[in-house]
């Protein structure tokens, strides 16, 4: 029998070692451990490689995509990425179809067979990620699964591109398939192809990807099967089980050398979500606490705010490969080998109602944002986790956890029908390290293959042209380390015959990425948009007023307006047409700040002045670097009095707790802000 | 007919390959990177030798000399270039810097770029401070939007000659489709500062080098030319001048990546990237020639990397159109050769709990080099290992000129690979021997079928200083059954340059419809198609006369890069015809993509349905040269007695240690059988043949590696 199954959405660990894994892990010896590691991991590398070479969707080249081998139980062994989840998050639904389908006569698992599932109450992330499980059969008996999953940027919701900012519960969501059967024989069913199609505005898009996680899984059957073909099917399933177990142990034995302790940190965002219905800001907090001890780490969600009306829920099992996923293979154990292992000693409390463990019925779509802000989370804890331990170089501050989501579409010009991503998503700024800045532009955080493409490239793939694109300055958080920019761009419709736009994200009003010991936060993101304007007649005239940076656009109003209409305001931007000489720019926020201002090197600082990358303003009454701005030359005395002056001025400013405590409740946000936060301060 | 001589400067050695006086001749000398001449040279005297020939008497009587350089890495390792200033559209300033934000991870392994905490841009090659934008716009047609004001140009011009530019790269958005604006700066440029203010600095137009679309990599192609340039220049300078007073007053071919050779003045320096691997890759194409098959994996081990190549059909057809050079994403058509770092300096671990044995990528590299070189390495290397099996005689090593140590081989692996695991010192060498040849094999292995092939189709070619020594347990990975080995295998890739044409590659970007599916419609528009390609080959016409070669024997070929429906990345197929004249031409050119594209990634992964696209053009042009024939030999008896140096014992897999016999390689007759387990020692080469395998002396005399019964 089929239907909904909760149970299943608990599984997120290792499932128990069976006798016969246990029996076989033993025929590995050190030597054919590593070559079959390794050639696990060509395996996903080469159906990666399958993947984004063969999708239709942009996010093949965002890296918004992941393959991995599993092993027969349902549990990520060999991953290679784009994003950790997109690897690992395939392990419900296969236990699901495991459970549920595998003696259901009407259904089955037999050799040949392929399932979809893009349903997160089924195990899934969110609507627009598209998985499909082959299952791999030897001799009649189901040894491993492969896995391939990819972001496809229109599964049919309310609005284009997959993240409905306006859906309001799970009906207004589009196409979303439990565990289903696609492909038979090998070969994907033309009846359920059809059938998604029928969902979307663009279906070459679905299509091409499902052809391509298909093509995916199959070139992991082929492989994995070759090596049981030479090594025998005991040494695959052996290897693939031991590959889980190493990680595992390795994992646990380094995080028991770190220090115990209870690591917190509250992070929010402003749900624009509810503007856009027609409702008011709204202010959104996620907590999260990590209880680590020993080799074992809770990370607990009390205090986060409760289920939202709006697309920002996220289910708890997602949390699992998106967040403690991403930080295990990416920042804590970079050196080991990306398996399930990795995250074994984690788990993960949240009580039920709230934004991160919301009821069957909330909208997912935007689940994402909520999944970032819980990374980002994470990052600041694990700065003090890891300041005493043998990797404190990994420490870094905070990632921007929106990178900000643009999605058009319309009619390209070619005449077809088309919705397209924007690739600057990918170009966000790195946080800032304990020893040094954050990488400028370095990517979409999560995503460890992203890149944002060349802006010819986009205007003749997605038909979209740029008015700018550069690096931002000040958009980062500033600190002893300042955070990396992100990008700052404006889109110019030119020769276009109809597009619409929108964006995504929950960082208009809130601090984009907080900083870290004693470093500042990085700003929030801001839009603009421009109807009507008389660029045209202006890039034709070669008026030196065209602006060429988000600056110039936003202080050049008077000479660029003619019958414009500017709206500046939230990064986010409610769908809406993009007609021919309007602009829309924005940028991506940047990393955060590490330690205090005052520490940083003032040739640093003045370095970044002449790269642009830091204001004249901000050098002086941030940073407090005395300065001649024509010779661009130190003052290195008067710098020293004005930051000794800044010192004293701290202290004078500053508060005994409870003097804090009582101005700062009396900060507490209107009441409309507060509509959806939870009880005002701690959402309990 | 004189002599042909090809030098492969690599960063190590110096190779040399001579061709004269009806036979062949080869040559090794350290590269001296102080002045290349000198290590240049020093590998002639070395060829020459083989000749009993001096080097003046070689050159004297030399018809070519081909040549391929590292000088292009070197440059970018050491950032010698050039102090040099970008223009560019103003609003697109920092486009070199974000670097499309995947920068950070450009030229980085997979298990690099997981370090995310670490993650580091590289140093620009132009500093910010050093770009300028113009205000300007070309659309994506190629129309002027907004038109480029002289005075704004000499503003920004004026700024950099102040910064101290000694020379300047331009580019603009959509210059590729209309370099109208990027010319009427160039033209500034000469107006203002003409030579004489500027002396020989280049002014480099990204349209110049590139016609395709994507302005990060047009722009990077056109720095590191700009970039590379002086180094370059001054190097082939020098050896011109010195190869003058020796007397040898004709042209210095230089080889490129791209799979053929110009002469300097057609050669950028970009062009040169890679060219001494490149050429190993077309030399193996003429060993599938001179062997009648289709498909050969060439492979090379060294120190540090190993790497690898496919011919098929014959033909090294295989591009990388993105390659990364250094840490710069760039856009000329390299042909495809792939490195990994294993070789013989790969260090051998335990992971923490002991469960695995890894090896590489970090390297010992030269120095200090494998702990039995001596010279302060500790860690077990791959050499260590070889080295205690008894593959290697610490007697023989390099023909004897180096000494190394068996005992400081035995006590790395010892203490830090057998005492640790419970093993024993033999086995933890084995375990790094077969650690490292089946990663090797496994990383051939992913490509290969990736191309949509399988290696077991493919005979190996083994040459590099460690390729004869592992090449029979990287084969095992890969299931290949025949192995080649050659007697000039250590300079491989200078015999490479020896078999190479005239090739030069162009491409255009435009976005064709080549099916239309909703109206189920072919391309039509035959003219606009026609015109792309005469106006690349036109360039290739002009191109090849002005070197002084004859038009009339110039071959060219087309590809099409192509895609499905909404694909950002492109397959490329080979177009039957140069020039189409109906629709039928486009629906073939279709078939041929959705018939390569099955290939590729399964019969039901074609989607003609969602309509196919040409997203770019390639026209290579090729003039065909003589090339030397190796000659054949009499095969005189399968005995190799005569050869045989004695015996040692050796640890084979399996067996353990067996009293095996050594073979001296200068020995060895056409047509002698060796049977393994057996050693087969070179100076400059070590043959490991296990049980199993049959090594025949064979017509070209190279060895021939089979499976034996």
């Amino acid at each position: 029998m089929g239907g909904r199954d909760f149970d299943i959405l608990e599984r997120i660990k290792t499932e128990p070692a069976t006798g016969d894994e246990q029996r076989c892990m033993e025929l590995l010896n050190p030597a054919d451990f590593e070559i079959f590691s390794h050639q696990m991991q060509m395996i996903a590398l080469e159906a990666n490689e399958v993947l984004i070479k063969t999708a239709g969707t942009p996010a093949g080249l965002a890296g918004d995509i992941g393959s991995c081998v599993y092993s027969a139980q349902g549990d990520p062994a060999a991953a290679a990425v784009g994003i950790w989840a997109h690897a690992f998050a395939g392990q419900l639904p296969i236990k699901y179809i495991l459970k549920h389908w595998k003696d259901e006569p009407s259904v089955g698992i037999r050799d040949g067979d392929a399932f979809f599932c893009n349903e997160a109450l089924y195990g899934g992330i969110h609507p627009p990620d598209c998985a499909t499980f082959l299952p791999i059969f030897h001799g009649g008996e189901l040894i491993a699964w492969a896995e391939a999953m990819a972001h496809t940027t229109d599964t049919g919701a309310v609005e284009m591109g997959g993240i409905s900012l306006s859906a309001s519960s799970r009906y207004e969501e589009g196409m979303k398939f439990p565990p289903i059967k696609i492909a038979e024989d090998f070969l994907l069913k033309e009846d359920i192809i059809t059938l998604m199609e029928n969902f979307v505005r663009d279906p070459r898009v679905i299509t091409l990807d499902n052809k391509a996680r298909m093509a995916a899984c199959m070139r992991i059957r082929q492989r994995v099967l070759e090596v049981v073909e030479k090594k025998g099917r005991d040494f695959v399933v052996g290897g693939l089980r031991k590959m889980i177990s190493e990680g595992s142990k390795v994992a646990k034995e380094r995080l028991s050398r770190m220090n115990d302790g209870i690591y917190r940190q509250p992070v929010f965002l402003n749900g624009e979500e509810v503007e856009s219905r027609g409702g008011k800001q709204a202010l959104l907090r996620i907590m999260v606490a990590i209880h680590k001890e020993g080799d074992h780490v809770t990370v607990k969600f009390d205090g986060t705010s409760p289920e939202q009306p709006y697309s920002l829920n996220a289910y708890p099992h997602i949390i699992h490969p998106y967040g403690t996923g991403y930080v295990c293979c990416s920042h804590l154990f970079p050196d080991l080998p990306p398996s399930i292992g990795l995250m074994e000693a984690f788990d993960v409390e949240i009580p039920e109602g709230c934004l991160m463990n919301p009821s069957e019925e909330a909208a997912v779509g935007a689940s994402p944002v909520s999944l970032f802000l819980t990374a980002q989370a994470i990052f600041p804890c694990l700065a003090k986790i890891l300041f005493d331990s043998e990797i404190r170089s990994n420490i870094v501050s905070t990632y921007p956890y929106m990178t900000l989501y643009v999605v058009w579409g319309g009619i390209d010009r070619r005449g077809n029908y088309f919705v397209g991503l924007g690739p600057d998503i990918n170009a966000g700024g790195f946080p800032a390290r304990w020893d040094k800045d954050g990488v400028n532009t370095g990517g979409f955080f999560v995503a460890t293959r992203s890149d944002c493409e060349d802006v010819e490239g986009i205007d003749v793939i997605s038909s979209m042209s740029y008015l700018f694109r550069r690096q931002g300055q000040d958009n980062f958080g500033h600190g002893k380390y300042r955070g990396g920019a992100g990008m700052e761009f404006g889109y110019l419709a030119h020769k276009l015959p109809m597009i619409v736009i929108m964006s995504v994200g929950g960082c208009g009003k809130f601090v984009s990425a907080p900083g870290i010991f004693g470093g500042y936060g990085a700003p929030p993101l801001i839009g603009i948009k421009v109807e009507g304007t008389n660029l045209a007649e202006m890039l034709a005239a070669g008026d030196e007023n065209v602006p060429t940076s988000f600056n110039e656009l936003l202080t050049r109003r008077d000479m660029i307006e003619g019958e414009g209409r500017y709206t500046i305001g939230s990064a986010m931007c409610e769908l809406g047409p993009l007609n021919e000489g309007d602009v829309f720019a924005t940028f991506q926020g940047g990393g955060g700040g590490y330690g205090d201002v005052l520490e940083r090197d003032p040739e640093a600082v003045l370095e970044d002045v002449k790269s642009g990358m830091v204001s004249h303003w901000a050098a002086g009454n941030v940073y407090k670097v005395a300065y001649d701005p024509t010779t661009m030359v130190i003052d290195v005395q008067k710098t020293a009095e004005v930051r000794d002056g800044e010192r004293e001025e701290r202290k004078r400013r500053g508060l005994s707790y409870e003097e804090f405590e009582e101005g700062w409740l009396e900060k507490k946000p209107p009441p409309e802000a507060l509509e959806h936060y939870g009880s005002w301060p701690d959402c309990m | 007919m004189g002599a042909t001589i090809d030098i492969d400067i690599g960063g190590t050695f110096t190779d040399c390959f001579v061709v004269w006086r009806d036979g062949y001749g080869k040559g090794k000398a350290p590269t001296t990177r102080y002045n290349a001449s000198v290590g240049f040279k020093n590998a002639i005297a070395a060829a020459a030798e083989s000749f009993d020939a001096s080097m003046e008497e070689l050159l004297a009587d030399t018809d070519l000399i081909r040549y391929s350089t590292t000088i292009a890495t070197n440059t970018l390792i050491e950032r010698t270039g050039p102090k040099l200033g970008l223009i560019t559209t103003a609003g697109f300033e920092d486009c070199i810097i974000v670097g499309r934000s995947r920068q950070w991870a450009d030229g980085l392994t997979p298990s690099e770029i997981r370090n995310q905490a670490r993650a580091e841009k590289p140093e620009p090659l132009i500093p910010r401070e050093m770009i300028v934008g113009v205000r300007e716009r070309v659309d994506y047609e190629g129309d002027v939007v907004m038109p480029l004001r002289r005075e704004d140009v000499m503003e920004r011009l004026q700024y950099l000659v102040d910064k101290g530019a000694m020379g300047f790269v331009v580019s603009l958005l959509w210059s590729c489709s209309n370099p109208v604006h990027e010319h009427m700066i160039r033209d500034i440029i000469l107006e203002e500062y003409p030579d004489v203010y500027l002396g020989s600095m280049p002014v480099l137009l990204s349209s110049d080098v590139s016609r395709k679309q994507g302005e990060y990599l047009r722009t990077m192609t056109t720095i590191l030319d700009a970039y590379l340039h002086r180094d370059l220049a001054e190097q082939l300078t020098s050896l011109n001048e010195e190869l003058i007073d020796y007397g040898y007053n004709r042209p210095l071919m230089v080889i490129h990546g791209t799979g053929g050779m110009s002469r300097l003045s057609h050669t950028t320096a970009v062009d040169t990237y890679n060219s001494g691997p490149i050429a190993g890759l077309l030399g193996g194409a003429e060993i599938a020639r001179m062997y009648g098959v289709e498909n050969v994996l060439v492979t090379d081990v060294g120190g540090t990397s190993f790497d690898f190549g496919m011919v098929v059909e014959g033909q090294a057809k295989f591009y990388d159109l993105f390659p990364i050079i250094d840490r710069w994403r760039v856009q000329i058509p390299l042909l495809e050769m792939k490195t990994v770092g294993a070789g013989g300096g790969s260090i051998a671990r335990i992971s923490p709990t002991g469960a695995r044995i890894t090896v590489g990528p970090e390297s010992a590299g030269s120095m200090p080099g494998p702990a039995c070189y001596g010279l302060g390495g500790t860690e077990p290397t791959v050499t260590d290992a070889d080295v205690v099996l008894g593959y290697i005689d610490p007697d023989y090593y390099l023909g004897g000129r180096q000494r190394i140590s068996l005992d400081r081989a035995r006590r790395a692996v010892e203490e830090h690979i057998a005492q640790p695991l419970e093993m024993s010192v033999e086995e933890a060498a084995l375990s790094i021997k077969q650690v490292v040849d089946m990663n090797m094999g496994n990383e051939i292995y992913k490509e290969v079928v990736l191309k949509g092939f399988y290696p077991e189709d493919f005979i190996l070619l083994a040459y590099g200083g460690a390729g004869a020594t592992h090449c029979c347990g990287y084969a095992e990975a890969l299931a290949v059954e025949k192995i080649l080995t050659f007697p000039y295998s250590s300079v491989f890739c200078a015999f490479g340059g020896s078999v190479m044409d005239i090739i030069s590659v162009y491409e255009t970007s435009r976005p064709l419809v080549f099916y239309e599916a909703l109206i189920d419609s072919y391309f039509a528009d035959f003219e606009e198609f026609n015109d792309i390609v005469e106006g690349m080959q036109g360039r290739a016409i002009h191109d090849m006369e002005v070197q002084g070669f004859d038009a009339e024997r110039v071959r060219f070929t087309l590809e099409l890069d192509m895609r499905y429906g909404t694909q950002y990345f492109t397959e490329y197929v080979q177009c039957p015809k140069l020039f189409l004249e109906s629709e039928e031409d486009s629906e073939a050119i279709c078939r041929l993509f959705t018939e390569k594209y099955k290939s590729l990634y399964g019969e039901s992964s074609a989607y003609p349905e969602g309509g196919i696209e040409v997203l770019a053009l390639r026209l290579k042009a090729t003039y065909p040269i003589d090339h030397y024939r190796f000659p054949t030999y009499e095969a005189v008896g399968e005995d190799p007695g005569a050869a045989v140096k004695g015996t040692r014992p050796v640890c084979w897999e399996g067996k353990g240690y067996l009293e095996t016999e050594i073979f001296d390689a200068s020995l060895l007759r056409c047509g002698n059988v060796i049977r393994g387990p057996a050693i087969i020692e070179a100076v400059d080469s070590t043959c490991v043949l296990p049980g199993g395998r049959r090594y025949t002396v064979d017509r070209y005399m190279n060895g021939l590696i089979e499976l034996d019964g």
